[in-house]
């Protein structure tokens, strides 16, 4: 007997169900969903991972059961977006530790292999290739103040409420600024991210 | 940006930051914006829902490599304790009765379901002993005498 707060299994979306959701996900959700998952990417800098390794590997997760979507509870598409995010946190906190640990074991695709990450994420190329990217940004935006100063906040671990109230400016204001920050970011590699 | 941290640091920081920004989005926004950058929606839109439904047939082949090797493994284990059977008719019947003789209550299920050991056919006692073994009821499994 399982415990008692378990799922039933007809709450899980099948394969067909599945299917079903991505045909009918709209452009919007669609373009939304490759540019989020292009972002979880570049935060990952040093593994290697693309937006659609990340998609792949969302989509993975929930066919194959580790990730299950519980289609009465959840939209699919926020499903999405929460197995991208874990996907990518998880993976995050890897490089922050510096380590790797088996949890990535089930990334079976060889890409978060333990030893050969481990020394792609100390690999000195791959330090000074992201300080070269930092760099980048930071000349791109030297005459912007405000994105400057909203790209301090967010290299000392502030939330967007946090910078706000630091700047002492407004949620529209906040949103302006990062939008500016985003479309600059994304000129630099074309529309996508 | 503060040199308070890495570069990965701030990459990530940063990154995660305009992911969450994208994820607030309104359609109209997301639309907005990709028509200004000059993204072909459609085509875009396109190729994100082709990776979405290649990565379930993807899945879905390595679920059905992973439940082949599975079997492939059960089949195995099976066929070598299948081995373990003796050939001879005689030495088959010799086995399946000192295997029951142990266990009173699975013979008596046995006799009560179909009918007197002695007009058991040779294929029965095989069919038996067979199944006995996928149990680990053999009389010379080493388990089932603990």
């Amino acid at each position: 007997m399982g415990p008692k707060n378990a799922t039933p299994a007809e709450e899980y979306a099948t394969d067909e169900e599945v299917v079903a959701a991505i045909r009918s996900l709209s452009a919007a959700d669609l373009i939304r969903l490759g540019k989020y998952a292009a972002y979880r990417a570049r935060a990952l800098f040093g593994l290697g991972m693309g937006g659609d390794d990340l998609l792949q590997e969302a989509i993975q997760r929930t066919v194959k059961g580790t990730r299950r979507w519980r289609r009465k509870k959840v939209k699919f598409v926020t499903h999405l977006y929460k197995t991208i995010k874990s996907v990518s946190d998880h993976a995050g906190d890897e490089l922050k530790g510096g380590h790797v640990v088996a949890a990535t074991a089930e990334d079976s695709d060889g890409r978060l292999d333990g030893v050969a990450l481990l020394s792609h994420i100390m690999d000195p190329e791959c330090a000074a290739a992201a300080a070269e990217q930092v760099a980048k940004i930071e000349k791109k935006f030297a005459s912007d103040t405000e994105v400057g100063l909203l790209l301090d906040g967010l290299s000392k671990g502030m939330s967007g409420p946090e910078i706000q109230q630091d700047l002492q400016i407004s949620v529209n204001d906040y949103e302006t600024i990062m939008t500016r920050l985003r479309r600059g970011v994304d000129r630099e590699r074309g529309w996508r991210p | 940006m503060s040199a308070s941290s890495e570069p990965k640091d701030r990459l990530r920081a940063l990154f995660d930051a305009l992911a969450d920004q994208v994820e607030a989005m309104t359609d109209e926004e997301v639309l907005d914006d990709a028509a200004a950058a000059g993204m072909d929606v459609t085509a875009e839109a396109s190729r994100v829902r082709g990776v979405l439904l290649g990565a379930v047939v993807t899945a879905k082949k390595a679920r059905l490599t992973e439940a082949m090797a599975a079997h492939r493994q059960n089949v195995a284990a099976l066929a070598h304790r299948s081995a373990r059977i003796p050939t001879a008719p005689l030495e088959r019947r010799a086995l399946l009765m000192s295997s029951l003789e142990r266990r009173p209550q699975v013979k008596d299920g046995i006799t009560l379901q179909h009918r007197a050991f002695t007009s058991f056919s040779d294929a029965d006692v095989e069919m038996l002993l067979k199944q006995l073994d996928a149990l680990g009821l053999l009389d010379d499994d080493p388990e089932s005498k603990s």
